[in-house]
């Protein structure tokens, strides 16, 4: 029981000290905001000849806000973190303790994001309203899913920065890979819906886990159909299963090869 | 049994080199040249329960490796170690619930946040019960001092009151071995003597084992009872501090300053160097042979002193003295 109840403690103490940064976290909603806005002016363009693929404009400019709800609450400091106490050495502290590294650091980003997706929820969804009104499409029955769909999102974005961030075991310089992640998210899924690229590369996008990041949970939220629900929930499943073995593999090699910078 | 016992400990790092200029930082993106670095040698230590023992030498002499492979946080390369009957390679958190670190440039607390929160989350990841937790925060908010200060974010603790909170917090679960790596580091005379002496009662009231590196000859003398020297990864030294204070540590440096000039100083058992056209000179003193209580009363009847200051020599200085002399032996 106490080997459990740690990690909650940790995720709580974490939660306490994303509290602590009050004027980043107002600075983000000013940025989330700026970012809805300009591109909900781009969708308008585009959407003025009637719908795409299957999505209105509202349920596009519901997309974009989900996807960059996703963006903005998910987004922790693991990789940043971990790169930190790599080069700085600090990494030693978390090592000299009765906790997996691995786990001690989802806690924390767990802490954060709770934090992160409570405010950031309540923004997305005010703006939601105000912009463009309620999404017909979504009803209550689709609420539990959509959180398991944002839970996995989490841990699957968690694990993918990890890995990177492990990476720094063995890497003078990791921030490409970083890049790299990021400018993929971006591409599939996060700034259009998969629906949208040309086939071949949808289809491409589909089997690749980083579609499962964004446009999974936005995918739920506004086209909501139970049957796709479910098959993109459990592809979600498995590709987090996968992403979290991968780390645990990752980590047991890492330490091993692992040099503390200055001593 | 021994609280630590290494047989020919062995840590070998690999590190990539790169000559100088633009060439060869271009030959090194497609054929990289790596070096072999050995970080710590062949390294055999005993350490008994309720010991303090230094662990001294230069910058990079290997200290921090050692320390880090007897917490299991960097595998050796070869030899075999016990830490409290633990392998710290294969057991390593379990080792991490008896042992405790001070890591004296890092921090273990969350800098935002009260050093009672950091205690709070310490406590939840060693495994102590709340109540428990209450008892032991109490009592070392006590010893060390910390009440004012404990609701107040680490950032905004000057460097004493944090590593005063940063050796509490190591020492929340009782750890039976506590391993400080640079403790005082920073820190102004009274806070390191307060430092001091909170790890000499932990020590005396406790028995818990210390194992510390430090380069202020000072923590060595007050702490230590046994000091080992490290120098290139190797054991150079391994002798009682009260043999080490006779042989290395007794020497010290008295900085005199005079209202007058004082062109020619002559003070038995001391080598004098007159600076500053005779407004200061520098004594050294061998304390064994000549009490620094006689240096100071002879300085004092010469009527023209303004300010004396004693120092010990440097770290640096010792263990050249150390080398020297075991060369010559």
């Amino acid at each position: 029981m106490r080997k459990t109840r740690k990690y909650a403690v940790i995720a709580r103490v974490s939660f306490s000290n994303a509290l602590a940064y009050r004027v980043s976290l107002l600075s983000r909603f000013c940025f989330y905001t700026l970012f809805i806005m300009i591109f909900m002016s781009l969708w308008r363009a585009i959407y003025r000849e009637g719908s795409v693929h299957g999505y209105d404009y509202t349920q596009i400019v519901w997309y974009l806000i989900m996807t960059e709800f996703v963006g903005f609450a998910c987004g922790t400091g693991v990789f940043n973190n971990m790169n930190d106490e790599v080069k700085s050495g600090s990494i030693a502290y978390q090592l000299c303790r009765p906790t997996h590294y691995v786990l001690y650091q989802l806690a924390n980003s767990a802490g954060q994001i709770l934090l992160n997706m409570m405010c950031f929820g309540l923004l997305a969804a005010v703006l939601g309203l105000v912009l463009v009104g309620p999404l017909m499409t979504f009803t209550v029955a689709g609420l539990p899913p959509l959180l398991l769909s944002l839970l996995f999102s989490f841990l699957l974005n968690h694990f993918f920065l990890m890995l990177i961030g492990l990476s720094a075991f063995v890497l003078e310089d990791n921030f490409a890979l970083f890049l790299i992640y990021q400018k993929l998210n971006f591409m599939l899924g996060m700034f259009l819906p998969v629906e949208f690229l040309p086939p071949w590369l949808g289809q491409i996008a589909e089997n690749l886990p980083f579609s499962y990041i964004y446009w999974a949970p936005a995918k739920i939220f506004v086209r909501f159909s139970p049957d796709t629900c479910w098959e993109l929930i459990t592809r979600q499943g498995a590709w987090t299963m996968a992403a979290a073995l991968l780390a645990f593999l990752t980590y047991r090699i890492c330490m091993n090869r692992l040099q503390i910078n200055g001593g | 049994m021994p609280v630590i016992q290494t047989r020919s400990l062995t840590k070998v790092y690999r590190t990539r080199v790169k000559k100088e200029g633009l060439g060869a930082s271009f030959r090194a993106l497609f054929h990289a040249e790596w070096k072999a670095i050995q970080a710590v040698t062949d390294i055999s230590l005993q350490v008994e329960a309720g010991e303090i023992v230094a662990f001294i030498g230069p910058n990079g002499a290997g200290k921090s490796t050692f320390i880090k492979m007897l917490c299991g946080i960097l595998h050796p390369t070869g030899g075999e170690l016990s830490v409290l009957g633990f392998s710290p390679v294969k057991e390593r958190r379990n080792l991490a619930l008896r042992i405790g670190t001070v890591f004296g440039q890092k921090s273990q607390l969350w800098l935002h946040l009260p050093a009672l929160d950091s205690f709070t989350l310490l406590a939840a990841i060693y495994e102590i019960s709340d109540s428990e937790r209450r008892r032991r925060v109490a009592e070392l908010s006590e010893l060390f001092e910390l009440k004012d200060f404990l609701q107040t974010p680490v950032r905004k603790l000057s460097l004493g009151q944090r590593i005063r909170c940063e050796v509490a917090a190591s020492l929340l679960h009782n750890p039976e071995l506590l391993f400080l790596d640079e403790p005082t580091i920073g820190l102004d005379v009274v806070v390191k003597q307060a430092i001091r002496e909170l790890i000499l009662r932990r020590n005396k009231e406790w028995g818990t084992t210390v194992f510390l590196t430090s380069h202020d000859p000072s923590d060595i003398e007050q702490l230590c009872r046994r000091a080992v020297v490290i120098d290139r990864g190797v054991i150079v030294l391994d002798t009682q501090v009260d043999k080490l204070k006779s042989d290395y540590l007794g020497e010290k440096r008295v900085e005199v300053r005079f209202t007058s000039p004082q062109p020619f100083l002559h003070i038995p058992g001391a080598e004098v160097t007159v600076e500053g056209g005779g407004l200061k000179a520098v004594l050294t003193v061998n304390t064994s042979s000549c009490p620094i209580g006689d240096i100071m009363g002879r300085l004092s009847a010469m009527g023209n002193v303004s300010d004396i200051t004693i120092n010990n020599p440097p770290m640096e200085e010792i263990i050249a003295g150390i080398f020297k002399r075991e060369a010559a032996s």
